[in-house]
């Protein structure tokens, strides 16, 4: 099954290059959608400049609008059967892609997470964000009678038909709730696999927020409400 | 008046915003009038009510302009997103 793996960017000079050599050289045939959200510290030149070096397809966000935004316009290019989200920093390790891939493949589910709470590397230490990571995965569990062990997680696995026939609104960092609900709403079985992870820290690039936790739990709040 | 003379809002704002000050005008010039106003609540001095309508009032304002300000956030994502998408297609044409 061909892999179209979605790359939303935002200010990642940094990380950005080293991370997209690391998708293209693992395991797979693969597409590799990046949409950089309207970066302000030179990411956009950097990646016009691999644009023409490496086999991705980039597209340009002229004003910044969020992670949900940007991967819904990559979504609207996807030529793969199955989607994969990748940040563009270096917490999570493509390498992994086959055994997120493997269930899908097998025709067990249509929607695989990878999970950073099922025994892979995992250096987060107490900190707020993994406090609201927590209480993310339970709001979801009890509203929508799931089991997870991460909702948070970037890495999520999708069949592109299913994903393309979600009526997804998201604009920010609402993207995970907000297809967690929609998968869950249609019955679609959701398998976790277990992923390595390593914490950066927000002075090393990271953006989400404690508003942005609370923006999820009322995404997931809304969903449950409305259709 | 002169925006409505120029066309550069509608009949329907138009005629709030008259209302809006002639009433605010009677008011100052009749403060005593208040007190109907007051009695038809049920609030004791119609300085009271006059600052209870207010509230109620900022607050649908801000609802109304929160629901706007909402409508605009996601129309510009979705004009900025088309524009991504047309970038793109250009670019990929020969």
């Amino acid at each position: 099954m061909r892999l179209s793996v979605v790359v939303p960017v935002y200010n990642e000079r940094r990380t950005v290059e080293a991370l997209l050599r690391r998708v293209l050289a693992a395991p797979g045939e693969k597409e590799v959608i990046v949409v950089d959200d309207g970066s302000t510290d030179g990411t956009t030149d950097l990646l016009r400049g691999l644009a023409g070096e490496l086999p991705i397809r980039l597209h340009v966000h002229p004003a910044n609008r969020g992670k949900g935004a940007a991967i819904r316009t990559a979504l609207a290019e996807v030529r793969g059967e199955v989607v994969i989200i990748q940040d563009a920093d270096l917490e999570y390790d493509p390498e992994e892609y086959p055994k997120l891939v493997a269930p899908i493949e097998r025709g067990e589910t249509n929607v695989v997470y990878g999970s950073r709470y099922l025994g892979g590397t995992n250096d987060l230490p107490f900190t707020h964000y993994k406090l609201g990571v927590q209480v993310l995965t339970w709001a979801a569990n009890l509203l929508y009678g799931l089991r997870l062990t991460d909702e948070a997680t970037c890495y999520k696995v999708f069949r592109a038909d299913l994903l393309r026939s979600l009526p997804l609104r998201c604009e920010r960092f609402e993207f995970c709730p907000e297809v967690t609900a929609r998968v869950a709403r249609r019955g679609e079985r959701i398998l976790e696999v277990p992923i390595a992870y390593h914490y950066r820290t927000r002075a090393q690039g990271k953006k989400i927020g404690w508003r942005d936790g609370l923006e999820a739990l009322v995404t997931l709040l809304r969903c449950r409400l409305t259709r | 008046m002169l925006r409505f003379r120029k066309r550069e809002i509608g009949l329907g704002p138009f005629l709030l915003w008259t209302g809006f000050w002639l009433v605010a005008g009677v008011l100052v010039l009749r403060p005593s009038a208040t007190q109907w106003v007051a009695h038809q609540l049920g609030v004791g001095r119609g300085a009271d009510a006059t600052f209870y309508l207010g509230i109620t009032a900022l607050f649908y304002l801000f609802l109304r302009m929160q629901l706007k300000i909402r409508d605009l956030e996601h129309q510009t994502t979705e004009l900025v997103r088309k524009l991504a998408l047309e970038g793109a297609r250009k670019a990929e044409r020969p």
